[in-house]
């Protein structure tokens, strides 16, 4: 099938920027390692990847002179275009399923396969999108994705329980040593009520999308509504829409834990740290603490926290610094990356740390309330 | 046999300790009940199925060997007297023998409760030659425990664990570096790890009757009739054996495993020794403190093919129960059909200090099970082990007694 456009360097590149990591180069079909072209009307190009786990469609604008699809492959072509000087690209499809780049004086012939061997992605059919503010979306990313477990062994736990009941969205992720549970109240009683368990890989390319959608907003800067993301979910699938780009997620068919069950509602002790102090603190003892356990203690008296780590083949370490404290004393061990982990998903200049007894969980939350997030992370015998 | 290094010793010959108790089980049994002194017992459980755990130097002139079943035993040495397993009590005087180990050397790999590797090539300085330190942890062993332990002493582990045996019982017996070759050449192939009735059959087929004739042979040959092993066979027979002694707080890996003097020919039979391997592992774990992320099961068959398969787990485990499950999911991963197996064993490696960290949603079933078993172990070494085992321990050799 012939095919024929002319199309400007820079939407092409953004339209293959958006989709090539998509596209699945270890996969055994390897028609999955390909990019799909597809001529949608006479002035738009519709690009598409998927590794049938996760699926992504950008559309460019494009002059089509004839309509067509073909598949390319993805790295290959995005590394091609990325070097193309500036101006205007002419792509075409001859007979033979080989594609003709031309772009000023540069031309490639690089070799195609037919579209229609390529897998359908999954229809969003008539679903009903709703719009949710991108920056909520994008911040509940950020502060929960540290504790998504990374093992595919365990699908439950391998994403992020992403939620809405009208008033909330809610993000909550686990790797079974410790939890964070994030939250943004939302205006407006439009929003239907979703629970979805986003696969990890889903979760990275929802954060890409709401990336792109940030800086495409920052530019366009003279528009004052903030940008926003559309969901949709429907067989067994997610759907995220924004501007030009369409992401769809196969979710998990799993059950996330019960989490709200391990997240200690009465902690005994709460000690008031700046979050930088502690953060710096963790990280200094901690390069004394045990390679593979990571341990670190925490002694906590009235006014002081010492931070403390002894490692028999490293050395011993300890700092104290000022918090807000007015307990009984208490000695804990943590995992100090756990903790790390914790204070650099939060912004806010003070966190407080809730503790029970050494065997408890520890909660972080930080202080003021601009968003609600609670981490719960479990001590270790030290 | 015996000799002095003197002071001079020579550059890179190491100095091998294998210590191993004498009759260690009965031998326990006979210091705290002083009616079973100067009788033979056999320590092991279950009259009719179990198996012999260790029989005393008493027994053992009527023929009787630790692994023989009960039965058999039983009746060539009637007036036995039979003593369930106290492992609580084993654990507790093994540990008591380890630490004297650590005062010679830290360099020290334990085989089992009652037997270890000590490295003391650089401990010569501090407490004399190997044999004078052998001889010292004797006397430490025999004053602090009131038990009795043979010594080998030898430039490697393979000839120090020949010595130690041979010296058998209350045994100290140095091979020093040139004396090896002659030290190995008339000892009777039997007397190699892992050549059992099967092997040596083969062996004495081809006209192998010691260590000597092993160390002559042609390698091809060997490896004809013991496949890759034949090698290592030949190697080991002109007493080649470079293995180091690795401390059990270093190791990579920990694991259990054992020869069988009759094929294993049913995953039931295959399953019972799995159990018994991952209790052995988790008893090491415990011992140095250690937790593990990876189990592997490892068969040999009767053809002295060797396979494996390893898992890695979620999350890391030091219990019994847990290495056994996985071990047995492993087991489903082999094609054991019509097949028999002289060797199998069970080991933990992806090491971690310390027990396995909590987790947030504790598998209550799996804490549950954990409860159980440190119940069963307390109660076990009080009241001895054959009064409360595992269900499938009991119920599958009863299913099998009505096929019969």
């Amino acid at each position: 099938m012939p095919m024929e456009l002319t199309i400007d360097k820079r939407s092409f590149l953004k339209g293959l920027a958006r989709t090539h990591g998509v596209a699945d180069r270890k996969s055994s079909m390897p028609i999955l390692s390909n990019i799909l072209l597809t001529t949608e009307s006479t002035n738009t190009l519709r690009l598409a990847a998927t590794d049938l786990y996760l699926g992504v469609t950008a559309t460019a604008v494009a002059q089509v002179t004839s309509g067509g699809s073909v598949a390319i492959a993805a790295r290959t072509l995005f590394d091609i275009v990325k070097n193309l000087p500036e101006g205007e690209v002419k792509w075409s499809v001859g007979a033979n399923g080989a594609a003709q780049i031309q772009c000023g004086k540069v031309k490639y012939t690089i070799p195609g396969l037919a579209g229609d061997d390529f897998p359908p992605l999954p229809s969003v059919g008539r679903a009903d999108f709703v719009e949710l503010d991108a920056e909520k979306v994008g911040d509940l990313i950020a502060r929960t994705s540290y504790s998504m477990s990374t093992d595919d062994t365990r699908p439950h736990l391998a994403g992020a329980l992403f939620e809405g009941d009208g008033k909330t969205l809610r993000m909550v992720t686990t790797d079974g040593h410790r939890l964070s549970k994030a939250e943004h109240k939302i205006d407006g009683d439009s929003m239907l009520s979703f629970s979805m368990l986003v696969p990890n890989k889903g979760v990275g390319e929802l954060k890409r999308l709401i990336e792109d959608l940030k800086s495409d907003h920052k530019r366009g800067s003279d528009d004052d509504a903030r940008p926003t993301v559309g969901v949709a979910t429907t067989g067994g699938n997610a759907f995220f829409r924004g501007n030009e780009v369409m992401l769809s997620v196969k979710l998990a068919d799993e059950q996330f834990p019960p989490y709200s069950k391990v997240i200690p509602q009465q902690q005994s002790k709460r000690v008031v740290a700046s979050r930088q102090t502690l953060l710096d603190s963790l990280r200094r003892i901690s390069l004394v603490s045990n390679d593979k356990s990571g341990g670190i203690r925490l002694s906590v008296e009235e006014g002081v926290l010492r931070i403390l780590s002894e490692n028999p083949d490293v050395g011993t370490g300890s700092e104290e610094i000022d918090v807000d404290y007015a307990g009984a004393p208490v000695t804990i061990g943590f995992n100090a990356k756990y903790l790390l982990d914790v204070l650099g998903a939060l912004t806010e200049d003070e966190v407080a740390l809730e503790l029970s007894g050494e065997l408890d969980p520890g909660v972080i939350k930080p202080v003021g309330d601009t968003a609600d997030f609670v981490g719960v992370v479990m001590p270790m015998r030290i | 046999m015996t000799a002095r290094d003197g002071e001079g010793y020579l550059p890179g010959v190491r100095q091998i300790l294998h210590i191993d108790m004498d009759a260690f089980f009965a031998s326990v049994e006979q210091r705290d009940d002083p009616s079973l002194r100067g009788k033979p017992v056999l320590v092991g459980g279950g009259e009719r199925r179990g198996v012999v755990a260790a029989a005393s130097y008493e027994a053992r002139p009527f023929g009787v060997r630790s692994a023989m079943p009960m039965a058999q035993a039983l009746r060539l040495c009637p007036q036995a007297i039979v003593v369930a397993p106290k492992r609580g009590r084993y654990e507790e005087a093994s540990a008591r023998v380890f630490a004297i180990f650590e005062r010679f050397t830290p360099l020290v790999e334990g085989l089992s409760l009652d037997e270890a590797f000590l490295d003391v090539t650089a401990s010569r300085r501090l407490f004399g030659d190997g044999e004078a330190i052998a001889r010292k942890i004797k006397a430490a062993i025999r004053e602090e425990t009131q038990l009795v332990a043979s010594a080998g002493v030898a430039p490697s582990k393979f000839v120090a664990k020949i010595a130690s045996d041979l010296g058998k019982p209350d045994g100290l017996l140095v091979v020093r570096e040139e004396d090896v070759a002659d030290f190995l050449a008339p000892l009777p192939i039997e007397r190699m790890w892992g050549v059992g009735p099967k092997a040596a059959d083969r062996l004495h087929s081809l006209g192998h009757e010691t260590l000597g004739d092993l160390a002559r042979a042609d390698e091809a040959s060997l490896e004809r009739a013991l496949g890759s092993w034949g090698a290592e066979v030949r190697r080991l027979a002109r007493g080649i054996d470079d293995r180091e002694v690795v401390p059990d707080r270093e190791a990579k890996s920990v694991g259990a495993e054992e020869t069988y003097d009759e094929d294993l020919r049913t995953r039931a039979a295959i399953e019972q020794t799995l159990l018994a391997h991952a209790s052995r592992v988790a008893a090491r774990l415990h011992r140095n403190g250690l937790c593990a992320s990876r189990i592997s099961v490892k068969l040999k068959r009767a053809d002295f093919t060797l396979q494996t398969r390893q898992v890695k787990l979620p999350e890391p485990v030091d219990d019994a129960t847990s290495i056994y499950e996985a071990a047995r999911e492993l087991l489903g991963r082999f094609d054991i059909a019509g097949q028999r197996f002289r060797l199998t064993g069970v080991s933990a490696s992806d090491l971690h200090p310390g027990p396995p960290p909590p987790t947030l949603f504790g598998n209550e079933e799996k804490a549950r099970r954990r409860a159980v078993e440190s119940a069963m172990g307390a109660l076990n070494a009080r009241f001895g082990e054959g009064g409360l085992t595992r269900a499938e321990l009991l119920v599958t050799p009863r299913r099998s007694d009505r096929e019969e």
